[in-house]
């Protein structure tokens, strides 16, 4: 019985996985100065015509240049410049998925923790005396520019339907570069990529959170006007 | 709550009352069905005229009795004796009619009776002999004849349920008779367990007599003066187990200490009154057979 | 007719209910069992009271005589005393003046009696223990006297008979012990000695002896069963031949009936009497009626013959050849505040085994549910104890939990279990009580045994959350390793800036660990077995499992928090895999700081609740150095959770070791 279900499990994890499968991803036109990453490397290599790309690697585009990615040999992606696309963004995701993902950013995966009535704290380790502690933050420069390329770059993803993986992508870069949160047009562009995504509840939210920005006209009309129908 | 609390304590009352309730009675106890066949128990006072005891002849306790019940009696015993130093079995008849308007006083104090001639008295085929009573009189010491006494000692030919009779010719103012009777059961005393007197043991007797009941009599030894043996007490046995057992308790009333030994007189009789013309009193015919056997008390 | 050595049975007449049953030596459990079988005390309640009647014809005497008085207390719950007073259990005979006594004069004497005896059974004092739930021992004492009056005539010197009546008696003391045992739920047995020893303190003189009152010694086995619902069966048998069998049917909760039948002569199983009862039961007091009727009035009319008097034994003076028929009543009080159970458990469930590495959990997470019931008519408050003698120094305790009356409410139950556990080399079984109290009362109203099983201290159940609890960062050899790494590096890291330091004492213990250990991928460490960090040290390698308990161990005794990453692959689960993730400490808005490419980190929220990065590390690379391990371990990190959505999917999971549970 155990093993029957092992097996059934592994098999409906295997189609799920399937079905998330990447499909392969091609370079069919570039122009300019274009770089891939791969994986975890830190350094960009120069792309060339023809590379295929895996889900792992990221594709960069400088100023004035582009790309044109083939995707499962049907999907043409046009990548705008000064951008950066991760593959692995390249795909649908449900929006149960989306969800999920959603939720667990704000939630730590650890166990939870007692109520006050039960449980008891044990000893916090100590930490090792001895090594300085430095209170003053280091001088350190922000790299803004890898932040608001990758930003571009979910315009890309917006503009070919990964509603999904742009929103997830706007956040986390938001994360890394709170200050391009400024960028109202990107946060218009999730909030709508969120009602494309039927998650409505959490499109209200980020234009009622864009309320309170500094809006153009035309920004706050549209901004009231999606709040009035998403509040239906 | 308060119900319960209520008919829980009125539940316990009722307990205790029930037990004050029953403290006061007791059990009453079983009662041990004595199967002894002994009818009565009755102490003889000693006699006080044993001076008037027939010489010669111990009868005990049939004549001499110093209650004057019969003035006339009819007496025929057949008596046998088991005592260690003898053994003696014979007949005995006497007739005595006293006269109770010749009484002989002394010293204020009616001692006995003149007896009356009833011609030639006969028993069966013996004749009894006719005997001048003399009687002595203490104080002063004189003899005087005190009219007359039949008497007849014979042979043991006793034939117990035979038919009997007493016959008289008469004399005087008493008046010829014939009285038929038919003699006693004879009384034979078998076995007698212990074959001492112990107060802490009972006697067992058994005998072989067809009498419905069993007189016995226990006597002690008379004074000096009169030797012979004293009554001191008389059981009425029935006779349903061919014979008795005496408690302790009986024998405890023995004057064992003062006495080392007692006669226990067995005694099937007969006995009933008739008259004769004549003769103004009830005249009381008796027959018995008697066994004697002497006891030691047991030291 | 009575043969000399015939005498009935081994019988008490003091209780109504024994009477009905017949077969008592295997049931007697209340104050009157030191008259039946003295074991039986240990079943009082805390005090008792009684009082037994009865109804009958004795000696020409009928109507309500008083049998028993008694008393009962039970002590520290094991030990049971009885004392018990029978004014009335006497046996008395009298010999009428069976002969006339006339003296001289013709005056009859008026003797009261010729002789009278009387024996009588005045005090019975019982003892029971209770060894264990099921078997209790008793003993009882009960005193015996012999009054013989004796009627004597003497004549005096007058003639006249003189009467004077002499007393004499004797005393002793006969005893009984016995034997309670429940087999099981439905069967029990009792077993009795009785008059096993008899201590005489007077004697009467010789040639009343007869009188004496000679008891026999007898030897009684009895069986109950009580598996028929409502209904219990009983019988018995003694040495002298003597058997008896009845039964109880509980009627409803408070009424009984019962019968029995007295047999004699076994084989040949002559009727001797038979009996009914009924019995009537109300909170802490109880009421019984009997009837016993014998076969054959014999000598019960009152009356008896010398030669069968003389040469009769007796074992009791209650139940003689001379009993009459009788009703019998008693009322028993329990005058303690009797506590009925408000709760009973009816099931408990453990959810699981106890890993000795993981026992401080079950103080939250419950170690099982106990099923339990409220059988009071009120809602109840009821709390869950559970307690395993050898490795929990008192039972823990649940809050309180609402019952509503017949409701039926799992609790889950917890434990804190104390250092023995943590000595525990190999798997063990254990046996633990879980009980239940309810309301305020000190007692518990019910307990119920089960097995726990408690794991080794390297056993792991293979779940991550598991995992955790092997990290001993504060062990002393952890301590000492990472104080030891980092205190080599002094002068390089206090050139590190703080925000970076996280990072460096983490690559500086790798390098030290790595220095140090290898992977040892034995086919004996299996993922259910886990090395503690200090083994780990002292073997120098590990699987990833022991190697990832033992470097999160160290990078936690820096003071460097770190969670472990779990991942079973989907499409091929025996490839399952563990390596830690640590947080750098450095925000999120300079995790750039860490590198350029963001996929060598990842944004979690820390314990702080701040965004931080962090870093994953493959702690079985331990031939490279920190930066391969790092590099190895983003790469799974990214492609197990960006690429393949492994957590989104649930196959992956990180779990932070957090120095609170």
């Amino acid at each position: 019985m155990k093993t029957t279900i092992t097996v059934f499990f592994t098999s409906f994890l295997l189609l799920l996985f399937l079905s998330c499968a990447f499909a392969e991803v091609k370079i069919i036109a570039l122009s300019g100065s274009v770089h891939i990453r791969r994986g975890i490397e830190e350094n960009w290599t120069k792309a060339a015509l023809g590379d295929a790309l895996k889900p792992e690697d990221s594709i960069e585009l400088g100023k004035k240049s582009s790309a044109t990615l083939l995707v499962d040999g049907k999907t043409k992606i046009f990548l705008a410049e000064e951008s950066i696309v991760d593959v692995s963004d390249l795909r649908s995701l449900t929006q149960d998925d989306l969800l999920l993902l959603l939720a667990m950013e704000s939630v730590r995966s650890v166990p939870e923790r007692p109520s006050l009535d039960e449980g008891m704290p044990t000893q916090q380790t100590t930490t090792i005396h001895g090594a300085s502690r430095d209170e003053s933050p280091p001088e350190t420069i922000p790299d803004k520019e890898s932040g608001s390329k990758t930003l571009r770059g979910t315009k890309t993803l917006y503009d070919n339907g990964y509603y999904a993986t742009c929103i997830l992508k706007v956040k986390a870069v938001y994360r890394l570069c709170p200050d391009l949160k400024a960028a109202i047009d990107t946060r218009i562009m999730v909030a709508d990529a969120m009602e494309k995504m039927n998650v409505r509840n959490e499109a209200l939210n980020e234009y009622v959170s864009l309320k309170t920005e500094k809006l153009s006209d035309s920004q706050k009309k549209l901004v009231e006007q999606k709040i009035n129908i998403l509040s239906k | 709550m308060n119900a319960v609390k209520i008919s829980l304590t009125s539940i316990f009352l009722f307990a205790l009352s029930l037990f004050l309730t029953t403290g006061c009675q007791k059990p009453g106890p079983i009662e041990i069905q004595d199967d002894s066949n002994l009818i009565n128990m009755k102490t003889v006072e000693t006699a006080k005229d044993s001076v008037f005891g027939n010489p010669g002849v111990d009868t005990i306790g049939i004549s001499g009795s110093p209650n004057f019940e019969y003035y006339g009696k009819l007496i025929f015993t057949a008596i046998r004796y088991d005592l260690p130093a003898k053994r003696d079995s014979f007949l005995n008849a006497e007739v005595l009619l006293l006269d109770k308007s010749k009484p002989i006083i002394r010293n204020g104090r009616t001692l006995t009776y003149s007896s009356l001639d009833a011609g030639s008295v006969v028993l069966n085929i013996d004749t009894l002999q006719k005997l001048e009573r003399r009687i002595g009189l203490p104080f002063p010491s004189k003899d005087t004849s005190a009219g007359f006494i039949y008497h007849f000692k014979g042979p043991y030919t006793y034939s117990p349920g035979a038919s009997c009779s007493w016959k008289g010719t008469g004399a005087g103012l008493v008046g010829a008779f014939e009285i038929p009777f038919t003699s006693a059961a004879a009384m034979n005393v078998l076995n007698i367990s212990p074959t001492y007197i112990s107060v802490t043991e009972p006697l067992t007797i058994t005998w072989a007599c067809n009498n419905p009941t069993v007189n016995i009599t226990i006597s002690r030894q008379g004074n000096q003066v009169q030797r012979g043996w004293e009554p001191v007490m008389q059981l009425q046995v029935r006779n349903t187990k061919a014979g008795v057992t005496i408690p302790q308790k009986i024998l405890e009333m023995l004057p064992v200490r003062h006495y080392q030994q007692f006669l226990f007189t067995f005694s099937s009789d007969i006995r009933f009154t008739t008259r004769v013309s004549g003769y103004p009193d009830d005249i009381m015919v008796h027959c018995a057979s008697i066994h004697n056997v002497l006891l030691s008390v047991r030291p | 007719m009575f043969s000399n050595t015939e005498s009935g049975f081994s019988q008490s007449m003091s209780s109504p209910r024994g009477i009905a049953i017949g077969a008592y030596t295997a049931l007697t459990s209340d104050l009157n069992s030191g008259n039946w079988n003295p074991a039986g005390l240990t079943s009082m309640q805390e005090w008792e009271f009684g009082i037994s009647d009865y109804l009958g014809t004795r000696g020409g005497t009928s109507g309500l005589l008083l049998q028993s008085l008694g008393l009962g207390k039970k002590i520290s719950g094991k030990h049971a005393l009885s004392l018990c007073y029978l004014p009335d259990k006497a046996l008395e005979f009298i010999a009428p003046a069976f002969v006339s006594i006339t003296d001289a004069s013709g005056n009859a004497i008026n003797a009261k009696f010729d002789r009278s005896i009387a024996h009588h059974q005045h005090y019975s004092f019982g003892y029971g223990y209770e060894i264990s739930p099921g078997l209790s021992l008793g003993i009882s004492a009960n005193d015996f006297e012999t009054k013989v009056s004796d009627t004597r005539y003497s004549i005096d010197s007058n003639n006249a008979i003189q009467t004077k009546i002499y007393d004499y008696s004797a005393s002793f003391w006969s005893l009984n012990t016995g034997a309670l045992f429940k087999i099981n739920r439905n069967w029990s047995c009792g077993f009795l000695l009785k008059n096993i020893l008899r201590l005489d303190n007077t004697k009467l003189p010789d040639d009343l002896q007869d009188y004496a009152l000679t008891i026999q010694k007898s030897a009684c086995l009895g069986a109950a069963y009580s598996g028929i619902e409502k209904l219990t069966l009983s019988s018995e048998a003694d040495t002298r031949k003597n058997l008896r069998a009845g039964f109880e049917w509980s009627v409803s909760p408070s009424v009984s009936v019962r019968a029995g039948l007295y047999l004699r002569d076994f084989p040949d199983l002559a009727l001797e009497a038979r009996s009914l009862g009924i019995g009537f039961s109300w909170k802490p007091l109880q009421l019984d009626i009997s009837y016993i009727n014998f076969a054959e009035s014999g000598n019960r009319n009152g009356i008896v013959s010398r030669d069968i008097l003389t040469g009769l034994e007796f074992s009791d003076i209650d139940y003689s050849p001379f009993t009459t028929d009788r009703i019998s009543l008693s009322a028993t009080l329990s005058l303690a505040r009797s506590r009925e159970a408000l709760a009973h458990i009816e099931y408990v469930e453990m959810l699981g085994e106890v890993f000795t590495a993981a026992h401080k959990i079950y103080a939250f997470r419950p170690l099982g549910k106990a099923r339990v019931r409220n059988v009071s008519p009120k809602p109840i408050s009821a709390k869950i104890s559970f307690f395993i003698e050898d490795i929990m120094g008192s039972p823990t305790e649940t809050k309180p939990y609402r019952i509503n009356p017949d409701e039926l409410l799992e609790i889950p139950f917890y434990a804190v279990f104390n250092d023995r556990i943590s000595r525990l080399q190999s798997v063990s079984i254990f046996d633990g009580t879980v009980y239940v109290h309810a309301e305020v009362a000190p007692d518990y109203d019910d307990s119920y045994q089960t097995r726990v099983l408690v794991r080794g201290r390297n056993e792991w159940d293979g779940d991550i959350l598991s995992l955790r609890y092997f990290t001993t960062p504060a062990d002393p050899e952890v301590l000492k390793f990472s104080h030891n790494a980092i205190a080599e590096q002094k002068e390089t890291l206090d050139t590190i800036s703080t925000l970076r330091q996280n990072m460096a004492k983490a690559k500086t213990i790798f390098e030290s660990f790595s220095g140090k250990a290898s992977y040892i991928k034995d086919p004996m460490t299996s993922r259910d077995y886990v090395q503690y960090p200090s083994e780990t040290l002292a073997r120098r390698g590990g699987d990833c499992d022991d190697l990832a308990v033992c470097y999160a161990s160290l990078l936690m005794s820096a003071g460097i928090p770190v969670g472990f990453v779990d991942v079973i692959p989907p499409d091929n689960p025996s490839d399952a895999h563990v390596y830690l993730i640590f947080d750098t400490g450095i925000e999120a808005n300079n995790a750039f700081m860490i590198s350029d490419n963001p996929k060598r980190y990842t944004i979690r929220k820390n314990a702080n609740g701040d965004e931080t990065a962090w870093i994953p590390v493959e702690t079985t690379a331990l031939r490279s150095n920190f930066d391969q391990a790092w590099n190895k371990g983003a790469e799974e990190f990214f492609t197990d959770t960006e690429v393949r959505l492994g957590i989104l999917k649930g196959w992956m999971r990180v779990v932070d070791i957090s120095t609170e549970f």
